[in-house]
């Protein structure tokens, strides 16, 4: 039969593989979202800054508007 | 307070985690290749548990629930003159095309109203009209030996592949139609690839080019590190 402090060692070293269960799960989470930022090849990097300025939001929802519209109607 | 050792461990645990949680900076260290290893089993036993032929719920309308959030990663909304856009179909097919907004929408098309499911969290109801991406292999005459298919953009070049079965399901499509409506440029105009067979991420918005490929050449988000397979 364990005694007491026995009984509080084995308790103490659950709760330390635990404690260390819950923090390595949740390093591998975040290691998860962390990982290095994508290889795209350069060459086919389409970058926002280097693209012409498109035209305003609302003008472009006219156009989408009048390609549905002449879609519906062939 | 803690009352005693035991109050006391259990609080150091959670802490530990928090800080652990708190400094997400960390590069994730040995963990990658495990991590990495990991993945194909369970895209396996994804494969297992969901079947790919299976076909989504369709919806009645009135049944929208929360508004559908746009997504773009540029820093501000991506926008494209209409005219000038031009859909790209490349890789492995024995006839590359060039599609206007107007060529895309003689090829035959399909209207969907199902449920999406977001890994943040919502759901909503929405209907899409577009062309299924087998129809768009079937005209590029896409090579059958060629097992991915590719989605990129002019969202400062976010870009996802995908497996052929996936992206052949009748309910995958190439959609510029949204809610009876045409795609707006919130949700990824002049057309989006959209399945609810996955999670939104992996439905490219903003598109400029679908390739069928013989290689996975991953994606924006799955480069991160998010699950390259992402069924539901």
């Amino acid at each position: 039969m364990l005694t007491r402090s026995a009984q509080a060692g084995h308790s103490m070293k659950r709760d330390f593989i635990v404690a260390t269960l819950v923090a390595g799960s949740v390093a591998a989470g975040c290691a998860r979202e962390t990982e290095d930022r994508p290889s795209m090849p350069d060459e086919r990097k389409v970058l926002m800054d280097s693209m012409p300025q498109g035209p305003p939001a609302d003008s472009m929802a006219a156009e989408m508007e009048r390609a549905w519209e002449g879609d519906s109607a062939r | 307070m803690p009352t005693d050792r035991r109050d006391f461990l259990k609080l150091a645990a959670a802490s530990a985690a928090g800080l652990v949680a708190g400094g997400c900076g960390w590069e994730g260290g040995s963990f990658k290749s495990v991590l990495r290893w990991w993945e194909k089993p369970n895209e396996v036993l994804q494969r297992a548990l969901t079947d790919p032929h299976r076909f989504a719920k369709e919806h009645p309308e009135g049944r929208e629930g929360a508004p559908f959030p746009q997504y773009f990663i540029s820093p501000r909304l991506p926008t494209v003159d209409v005219a000038s856009w031009r859909l790209k179909v490349g890789g492995a097919v024995g006839n590359p095309l060039n599609l206007s907004l107007a060529d895309l929408m003689r090829l035959p098309r399909s209207t969907i109203r199902v449920r999406h499911y977001c890994v943040e969290g919502w759901t909503a109801v929405a209907e899409w009209t577009g062309v299924p991406v087998a129809e768009l292999a079937v005209a590029a005459r896409a090579d059958p030996a060629a097992g991915f298919v590719e989605f990129r953009s002019f969202d400062s070049g976010y870009w996802s592949s995908w497996d052929r079965e996936s992206a052949f399901h009748p309910q995958s499509l190439i959609a510029y139609g949204m809610n009876g409506g045409p795609l707006m440029p919130g949700h990824g105009a002049p057309a989006r690839l959209y399945s609810n067979r996955k999670y939104g991420y992996k439905s490219v918005k903003y598109l400029t080019e679908v390739n069928f490929l013989p290689v996975n050449t991953g994606g924006y988000y799955e480069n991160l590190g998010y699950e390259w397979y992402a069924g539901l």
